[in-house]
């Protein structure tokens, strides 16, 4: 499926002038929650905590025009430290708890969430590279529902109009042309994916779980209602944890991988959200050794220091170890990181183009790195 | 003719079970033995119009390989097939069923429309213990499939006549990926994904039956690592299959418990089988041949299922496996060509009545697992000294005769230190220095038809010597068949 950037933006504009009063009633409310003058929950009713529904709309997540993704009130924003990359997509995050209930917060991963509460992925791309806040087509949202103690994959493949998104079971490759930050018009293919590959990423041992709903993504100083705080504080305040202690001075944090925090932390930080849901014990890719969470320590084998390769397909590209301390041009992390090829890349679902600042950070991280130690 | 002789030797191991269970005549030869199952499975004909029943018909794939084989002057199978009589096992019941059982499709796609999405989508709609048929023909799809539901069977017409061409896949390594437990496979081909053909992750429960993993053009760089590839992974049957042109191994096991390879064809890769820090495994009635290395047991460092041990390897014909190495990974490039069975780092296995032949290098190498060959590794948790192997009562001709001039062997003998001439038997006689207090009993030896082997004498003078099989001659310790709970009569 194609849709011209230009038809795009056209129809968007239509619209939004229909509903000229719509939106303007709209703004109306969220001063007034902003302003801390109440009447927030009256007016939304509640998004739905479970189904399968066939439409995005259907769940109640967004109000007005659903590509505003304006959410209702509840639908709370969350904003991960180190995003996974996703072929360059423009991401927003949710997360919905059923009214009523709370969150069990941990000091590092695995919140214990209830039953009825959805976590919301949109994923989008600009019309322009060079147009941060220029005009977007939604291309997919991805949720997981919490039902019986499990995490249930749902993804909803936006229409043409982007008036909503339907749900897809088996993925699809789409098809976007848009402009890139050269200025070049591309035609950049996006894979969608099918609901047996979530759990590739989702699944540790057997068991779903989030990625970036975890504390050290989550702990971060966000921007809300125009004021600057920490996320955890806000998701307090807005009532999830329930009278639950958060601390997220003495909590660990990530980085932003290109922030301006120590290297070595914004390379870990983006090996931990890009990789570790599979390279870790328990993980997708646990059988080669290869742990990449923050949590894994500096100087580590496990961290592929002079570890060679568990498989010997053509992803080594003939060399010999994952990390050789100093030496990117050695090291096959780099070269998968930055390869397009199906067998090569890393990571393997999904993604076509490598993250070209992503390859710099590592391959700067090895650089950096005391060299020797690879020789037995 | 090569077809047939195939059919009988994929109907041997399970003619040798319904001779056992009284199901049929006494054949002895092969051409009886395929002749009682021909009879017993029509009687076991359940006239359900989906269920396959013709074990003698063999692959195209399979068939056009051998073809091209015979005029590159490999053996003749029909030779072979007289002398495979003399490698059955003994009559055993180890309760296998003949054939797959008979299974009502859940949901059936056919070749036409968008194979990636009818396909992908009836693998996640099905529901728990569901059948998803695939009609003759060819798919061809642009990326990986992956499986997700418990319990469910993938089934294709038959390794001939159902392809999944991977050639233009763009997204995922794999061809077929698993996650899911309990998950069986059967009756299509895999063709030329770019990573692994069938790859299944911590999956509890998995069986492929008449499944062919195959890479078009043999003995190429650009290939995939691994035909069938299960990691991780309890309670294994892979029966029946074919893997050909793999640039690691054709059928591997890594860090799994087990596990039952029986009546499988392994041929043009770097290894037959590889058999990767995995224990408990039952390696029998398989044909490995025109591979670089026929069959490695092997012990890993830095796996996080770090033993292996118990695999029982017998009853195999191995042969021939002297195809040049085309691995280009380091590791991979050291495999050499030219050996029959290789151990290394390998405890416990034992190595019985297979009839090995024509390897140039050697037709059995035990090895201690070492830095040179692995690369640097944590000694504090890695164990690498081969002990208490038992070999015995096998069939060697023509091993270690002449060393293929390629570079992996060459690697190898340099590594050794060896010179030729070489023979059949090879050990670098390695051991912990405090074994007998570590537990670790030596490895035994009861071949009669041989009587010296080649000591490469590694952990010592480092002078090669032929040494007396004499002195390493024991009573080793048998295992018992592994029969795993996928393998029995019922399961699927």
């Amino acid at each position: 499926m194609r849709a011209s950037p230009l038809a795009q933006a056209r129809a968007t504009a239509q619209r939004r002038r229909g509903r000229g009063l719509v939106v303007r009633s709209g703004l109306a409310v969220a001063l007034l929650c902003a302003l801390g003058a109440g009447a927030c929950d009256e007016g939304d009713p509640a998004p739905a905590t479970g189904g399968s529904f066939d439409l995005l709309s259907e769940w109640g997540f967004f109000r007005g025009d659903l590509a505003d993704l304006r959410p209702v009130s509840g639908v709370l924003l969350v904003e991960p430290a180190a995003p996974l990359w996703s072929d360059g997509a423009v991401k927003s995050r949710y997360i919905s708890v059923p009214r009523g209930s709370h969150v069990g917060l941990r000091d590092r991963e695995e919140w214990d969430f209830p039953d009825g509460s959805v976590v919301v992925k949109n994923f989008g791309f600009l019309l322009d590279e060079r147009e941060p806040q220029g005009p977007r087509r939604l291309v997919e949202t991805r949720l997981l529902v919490r039902e019986a103690g499990v995490w249930k994959p749902l993804v909803y493949m936006w229409n043409e109009d982007q008036s909503d998104a339907v749900k897809k079971v088996a993925g699809a490759e789409v098809i976007i042309d848009r402009v890139d930050a050269s200025g070049q018009p591309i035609a950049q293919p996006y894979l969608v994916p099918n609901l047996a590959q979530c759990a590739s990423c989702h699944e540790r041992s057997d068991v779903s779980r989030l990625l970036g709903v975890t504390t050290p993504q989550l702990n971060r100083t966000v921007t809300r209602q125009g004021r600057q705080l920490n996320q955890l504080d806000w998701l307090a305040a807005q009532g999830i944890f329930g009278d639950a202690e958060v601390l997220p001075e003495s909590w660990e944090r990530f980085e932003d991988p290109y922030g301006d925090g120590p290297l070595q932390a914004r390379a870990r930080s983006w090996l931990h959200a890009n990789c570790a849901h599979c390279h870790e014990p328990g993980g997708d890719a646990g059988s080669t050794g290869l742990v990449l969470t923050a949590w894994e320590p500096e100087g580590s084998r496990r961290l592929g220091l002079c570890k060679r390769p568990a498989a010997s397909g053509n992803g080594a590209g003939g060399l010999e170890f994952d990390i050789v301390p100093g030496d990117p041009d050695a090291s096959i992390m780099p070269y998968r990181i930055g390869s397009t090829v199906p067998d090569v890349r890393m990571p393997e679902l999904l993604n076509l183009i490598p993250d070209p600042r992503a390859v710099e950070l590592v391959r700067g991280w090895i650089a950096a790195m005391e060299p020797g130690g690879c020789e037995p | 003719m090569a077809r047939l002789a195939l059919g009988r030797w994929a109907a041997l191991s399970i003619a040798v079970v319904l001779v056992a269970s009284g199901c049929s005549g006494q054949g002895d030869d092969a051409d009886a033995l395929a002749d009682a199952l021909a009879d017993v499975t029509s009687d076991a004909d359940t006239g359900d119009a989906t269920v396959e029943h013709d074990t003698q018909d063999l692959p195209d794939t399979q068939d056009d390989a051998l073809d091209a084989d015979a005029t590159d002057g490999a053996p003749d199978l029909d030779a072979d097939e007289t002398e495979l009589g003399d490698a059955r096992p003994p009559a055993e019941d180890l309760g296998l069923p003949p054939e797959p059982p008979a299974l009502t499709c859940d949901l059936t796609v056919g070749t036409e429309g968008d194979v990636q999405t009818t396909v992908q989508e009836a693998l996640v709609l099905v529901p728990e213990g569901g059948v998803v048929c695939l009609e003759a023909g060819t798919y061809v799809f642009r990326r990986q499939l992956d499986i997700a539901v418990d319990a469910i069977t993938l089934r294709g017409a038959g390794q001939a006549d159902t392809i999944l061409d991977f050639k233009k896949s763009e997204n995922g390594g794999n061809g077929i990926r698993i996650s899911s437990d309990r998950v069986t496979i059967r009756d299509l081909t895999v063709r030329d994904p770019p990573g692994d053909g069938v790859r299944a992750d911590e999956v509890v429960g998995l069986t492929f039956w008449r499944v062919s993993a195959i890479w078009d053009t043999v003995d190429t760089s650009d290939n995939g690592a691994y035909g069938l590839y299960p990691v991780l992974c309890k309670d294994v049957l892979i029966r029946e299959c074919f893997a050909e042109g793999a640039k690691d191994a054709g059928i591997y096991l890594g860090q799994s418990q087990q596990a039952l390879l029986i009546g499988n064809e392994v041929r043009g890769n770097i290894m037959g089988f590889e058999i990767e820090n995995s224990v408990d495994v039952d390696v029998r009635e398989n044909h490995i041949h025109d591979n670089t290395v026929g069959i490695l047991i092997t012990h890993l460092p830095d796996r996080p299922f770090n033993q292996s041990a118990r695999t029982k390897l017998h009853h195999n014909l191995i042969e021939s496996n002297n195809l040049p190495n085309f691995g280009t990974q380091v590791g991979i490039s050291h495999v050499p060509s030219g050996l029959g069975v290789g151990i290394v780092g390998s405890d416990a296995n034992e190595v019985h009545d297979n009839i090995v032949r024509d390897h140039g290098f050697s037709g059995l190498a035990i090895l201690m697992g070492s830095t040179t060959i692995f690369g640097p590794f944590n000694t504090d948790e890695y164990e690498g000294w081969p002990h208490d192997n038992y070999v015995h009562d096998n069939t060697w001709v023509d091993n270690g005769t002449d060393p293929p001039d390629d570079a992996s062997t060459m690697w190898m003998m340099n590594y050794l230190g060896l010179q030729e001439p070489l023979a059949t038997l090879l050990v670098d006689s390695c051991a912990q220095p405090d074994a007998a207090a570590a537990g670790q009993g030596p490895n035994c030896f009861e071949e009669p038809s041989l009587s010296d082997y080649v000591d490469a004498q590694l952990c010592g003078s480092g002078e090669q010597v032929t040494g007396e099989l004499s002195a390493l001659t024991c009573e080793g310790t048998a295992l018992p068949a592994v029969v795993p709970a996928r393998a029995r009569a019922g399961a699927r």
